[in-house]
């Protein structure tokens, strides 16, 4: 499951991962992820078993710089990621926004990253 | 919002035809084409727009980080889906935006928060009829320049 090794992997660079949206009396830095689209590989002997996923990666933080550094580790960290379950990572875009919908203003990175990796 | 570019051939051809008129009959059939294919988006993203159960102008309240209220009127994002022209760094360019104009919440929707999941309704919309916005501006350039003699 995509989902599963990419918590893993994001945990081993923060505490505190979550999909989709980040639980409440989160603590910073959190790094919410999303699957934004699958486009499953083409193969030819029956159901697909690997596909393009994009994932969204929001990385949070009171300090923008504190943001914008976890942010470059996790680029860095994904684009060098290869094993059994992800097959290639490759950097599409990102974003530096604030987010004000929270009690203290949070600096936003907002990265998106295609996956190429098993869907089991 | 994203930006998106497409690939577009026949410039040679367009070029001969488009050299044949003013510079500022020119410019305006291509920002009339050009926003031709954003009209077309903007109908694909208004289609695919999430659609909440307020009515438009319903009475909205949002807290101040200092305190206190604000009050404003709820604009549905299928309602406000609009094409605006829009100015290039480039002189040579012409431009269109397809925008949410005061629905605000597109960007929650479109991107998410720290508290919602981002759908990317909007660029999903854009990528999907990206084939149909480049035919729109293409035959809206033909027309026009056909109708112009060149």
């Amino acid at each position: 499951m995509i989902e599963a090794a990419l918590t893993a992997k994001l945990l081993t660079l923060t505490g505190n991962v979550y999909q989709s949206a980040a639980p409440r009396g989160f603590t910073t830095p959190v790094v919410v992820f999303t699957r934004i689209n699958t486009d499953p590989a083409d193969d030819l002997d029956g159901s697909p078993d690997q596909a393009f996923a994009l994932f969204q990666i929001d990385t949070y933080h009171e300090d923008g710089l504190a943001a914008a550094n976890l942010a470059t580790n996790i680029r860095h960290a994904l684009c060098a990621w290869s094993d059994g379950t992800v097959a290639g990572v490759s950097f599409h875009d990102e974003r530096f926004w604030t987010d004000d919908t929270t009690t203290t203003r949070l600096y936003r990175v907002c990265q998106d990253f295609l996956v190429f990796a098993s869907l089991d | 919002m994203a930006s998106m570019s497409f690939k577009l051939t026949g410039f040679k051809e367009l070029d001969a035809r488009l050299k044949l008129l003013s510079s500022d009959i020119a410019t305006k059939v291509g920002q009339q084409a050009d926003r031709a294919g954003a009209v077309v988006l903007a109908k694909a993203v208004e289609a695919a727009a999430p659609d909440s159960r307020l009515e438009e102008g319903h009475p909205m309240r949002q807290g101040r980080k200092g305190g206190g209220t604000r009050e404003y009127p709820h604009s549905k994002i299928k309602n406000n889906v609009k094409v605006r022209k829009t100015r290039n760094v480039s002189s040579t360019k012409v431009q269109s935006t397809v925008t949410a104009g005061p629905a605000f919440q597109a960007s929650f929707e479109e991107f998410g928060s720290i508290h919602n999941r981002p759908t990317r309704f909007f660029s999903r919309a854009v990528l999907a009829n990206m084939d149909a916005a480049v035919a729109a501006i293409s035959a809206g350039l033909n027309k026009r320049l056909t109708k112009r003699g060149v």
